[in-house]
């Protein structure tokens, strides 16, 4: 069964910018998120 | 600029997202130290990750453009919106072909909302976004 994608991600762990790791599935664990990823940060 | 534009375009209707009892995050590639500039120069005060490897913009399928994106006609436009309300470009970073996303995700491992930018000036709508939510 094909996976969804928010499971896909959700195991990533990535630093916020005072260096945390975040899980990203933290971020929708509790309640709906909107994630956007940005081009660069031009 | 496209970046700055999409987050103001989010800033403005934070509101509108906390009505709805979602919150917002952010991805973007290059280093520590090019995210925080970005967070201070934008004001944002929501989660801001970084994500030099890749790692999720790999996962989340995401594409890249090429220098022929840049004369695409929807290009020119999203430019010349982004120029009228005062945003500029500050800096490329490290993959300036990347393109970005926005997906509604959750409660837990729900999808409910993607789309994948197919040029540089093609973002979600605010509209669309709220929508998504439950």
């Amino acid at each position: 069964m094909d996976q969804s994608l928010s499971a896909k991600l959700a195991a990533i762990v990535l630093p916020d910018t005072d260096d945390r790791p975040i899980h990203l599935g933290s971020l929708w664990a509790e309640g709906p998120v909107v994630l956007v990823f940005l081009r660069h940060y031009g | 600029m496209f970046c700055r534009e999409h987050i103001a375009q989010l800033r403005e209707h934070e509101q509108a997202f906390k009505e709805k009892r979602a919150r917002l995050a952010a991805i973007g590639l290059g280093d520590q130290h090019y995210a925080r500039l970005f967070r201070e120069e934008t004001g944002i005060t929501f989660p801001l990750l970084v994500d030099e490897q890749r790692q999720a913009y790999r996962a989340a399928g995401l594409r890249s453009g090429n220098l022929l994106h840049i004369f695409r006609g929807e290009n020119k436009a999203a430019r010349k919106r982004a120029n009228a309300a005062g945003l500029r470009q500050y800096g490329l970073g490290k993959n300036p072909f990347q393109l970005g996303g926005s997906f509604v995700f959750g409660p837990g491992n729900t999808d409910r909302f993607a789309h994948v930018s197919e040029t540089f000036g093609d973002n979600a709508s605010v509209a669309a976004l709220l929508a998504a939510l439950p």
